[in-house]
């Protein structure tokens, strides 16, 4: 049987959990940082510009 | 001229990368492994769980990710150019290879469990399943559905072997789309729907009502959350650590190899610290709060606890997942609706997790061997099939579970181990933490550099130590197997020992004609000039 600091124990588990996914969430869905496909890179360096060998 | 990648082939939206990647986390293992090792210990499970899951979890995904964009910054999809990358040895890239090896193997297996759950929601659905009022019956009748009940030289049953191919067509057809519009777009539909119907099961657990003295809701919920103090004891045991590391393993899906090629698609100015973390808090959103709440209540408010924790130490929590709440279903108002929603709800967990594990061997294909992508989809999806079949027609011989020791099991942790590794250790927590933060938008706590730099590594490596040390040489030698068995777990290493040597073969041609390699030759050359 669950005694009232059980109880506690979970609430707050379940709390930080849904506290940090709000956040997050929030912050993912507020954010300008957007991932467009086929956008550019800024600068112009050799390595982060990942494409593959098949394509044309 | 720079070439970017086709649009299917990289990530449409933030958003469809997060639920892809939580996708991937979120599996069967939510809802049917993670209550399984919480039971035995009472709420002292949980805490051990939270330290490893900030302390072992969450810097493992950072790195992935890490490791991940860093390589497809290469042109590299798949972990063995990705190690090249961070540690220019001959013997790095072939460490690689368990990136591609362990997650292929998993799916051969995943895919068929996966079908079961697609299998019963149809039984479910057409009361297939009605009339049968024991555990043992519903046993019986699983036993039946999977072929193992009156197997002799193989174990088939049509309808397992019917849901088994919608299955598999599904994960090829989702494989064969790419990523932006074949598992981008199921884990940005999937993702939500699962979460719904967890939702709505875990409502109707936590309403059931009371069946007997310690047939309560309440019961229920203390077979994970409990503390007292003999619970508290346990602590001192290493194998309440051991297993809650592991399950934080298995639960973030950390060590497949999976992660790295979904994180190669990102450029640098992408962000890795906020969506690692978002994905991983997805996760435990779907394992903590509705993976907890829903199979052991139900269980005990029906079974008692007693009855609840023999099954489980007995048969596991996925015999509670297969057998009993079926069980329970029946008894309760409106049952066959949730009986259905609770096996789509698993169908849909280990699909959005299935959907990836050929990813990266496709990926390593087209990569690093150059093979036209359809080609790549033709290859797998044969070589897939194939493979799996002696995973079904041999399942009573227990080829699933020697596959799931050794490669879900055993080669993910020593993945873990070495990845960590070369990450943190060989090309350094600096640069790595550096390359974490680049596009970051959630500034990681300086605690963490230090974290990733001495924990991590040594927790890893002290897990496959430990690993080793417990039964490890029982399993090679097959110490405790039926000598019945024998001959088919040989078929299994059989089996893991083709992909790898072809994997090996794979890395070592790439290595020798591709051309990426010699054009950074010549550049390091010229810089050297």
């Amino acid at each position: 049987m669950m005694t009232w600091y059980s109880y506690i124990y979970m609430f707050i588990v379940w709390a930080i959990i849904i506290i940090l996914n709000i956040y997050c969430f929030y912050k993912i869905l507020t954010s300008k940082n957007l991932i467009i496909p086929g956008a550019e890179e800024e600068d112009e360096e050799n390595i982060n510009s990942h494409s593959f060998p098949h394509e044309s | 001229m720079r070439r970017e990648p086709p649009k299917e082939l990289g990530w449409g939206s933030r958003f469809g990368l997060v639920m892809a990647m939580a996708g991937n986390a979120v599996g069967l293992g939510n809802f049917l492994r993670f209550p399984g090792q919480a039971v035995p210990y009472g709420g002292a499970f949980m805490i051990p769980y939270f330290i490893a899951l900030i302390l072992i979890g969450i810097p493992l995904a950072w790195i992935e990710w890490s490791i991940g964009r860093r390589g497809g910054a290469f042109k590299h999809g798949t972990t063995p150019g990705m190690f090249y990358r961070l540690w220019k040895h001959p013997v790095s890239k072939y460490l690689g290879i368990f990136g591609i090896l362990l997650p292929a193997m998993v799916g051969i297996y995943y895919i068929y469990i996966e079908s079961w759950a697609l299998g019963y929601a149809w039984q479910m659905a057409t009361g297939m399943l009605r009339g049968k009022h024991a555990y043992e019956e519903m046993k019986l009748a699983f036993g039946s559905y999977v072929g193992t009940t009156n197997a002799n030289l193989i174990s088939f049953s049509s309808i397992s072997y019917t849901f088994f191919l919608i299955a598999f067509a599904m994960n090829i057809f989702v494989l064969s789309r790419g990523i932006s519009k074949g598992i981008e777009i199921v884990a940005k539909y999937c993702m939500p729907i699962l979460i719904v119907l967890g939702i709505i099961l875990t409502v109707r657990v936590l309403t059931l009502p009371p069946r007997g003295e310690d047939q309560t809701v309440s019961h229920g919920l203390a077979q994970i959350w409990r503390l007292t103090l003999n619970d508290l004891k346990t602590l001192t045991r290493p194998h309440v650590w051991i297993s809650a590391t592991g399950q934080i393993f298995f639960t973030l899906s950390v060590g497949l190899g999976m992660v790295h090629t979904y994180a190669s698609y990102l450029k640098k100015k992408h962000d890795l610290t906020l969506n690692g973390l978002t994905a991983c808090m997805t996760n435990e959103f779907v394992e903590v709060i509705l993976g907890g709440s829903i199979v052991i209540p139900a269980a005990v408010v029906f079974f008692g606890v007693e009855k609840t924790r023999e099954i489980v130490a007995t048969d596991g929590t996925f015999a509670i997942g297969f057998y009993a709440l079926p069980l329970i279903f029946e008894q309760i108002p409106y049952g066959e609706i949730f009986g259905v929603m609770w096996f789509i709800l698993l169908f849909l967990a280990g699909l959005t997790s299935s959907m990836a594990m050929f990813t990266p061997l496709l990926v390593f294909l087209e990569d690093e061997l150059q093979i036209d992508r359809r080609v790549g989809v033709l290859l797998v999806s044969f070589f897939a099939f194939v493979f799996m079949q002696p995973v079904i027609l041999f399942n009573h011989h227990k080829v699933l579970d020697e596959l799931d020791y050794w490669m879900g099991t055993f080669g993910l942790v020593l993945f873990v181990a070495i990845e960590t590794v070369i990450f943190s250790w060989i090309f350094g927590v600096d640069k790595g933490w550096k390359e974490l933060h680049q596009g970051a938008e959630l500034r990681v706590p300086r605690i963490y550099y230090y974290i990733m730099k001495y924990v991590t590594p040594v927790f890893s490596v002290g897990l496959v130590l430990w690993y080793c040390y417990d039964g490890l040489l029982e399993k090679i030698s097959m110490k405790y197997v039926a000598p019945e068995d024998v001959p088919y777990l040989w078929l299994a290493r059989i089996m893991i020992l083709s992909v790898t040597l072809f994997l090996i073969w794979g890395v070592w041609y790439a290595w020798q004609t591709h051309p990426k390699f010699f054009e950074d030759e010549e550049n390091e050359n010229i810089n050297q000039v």
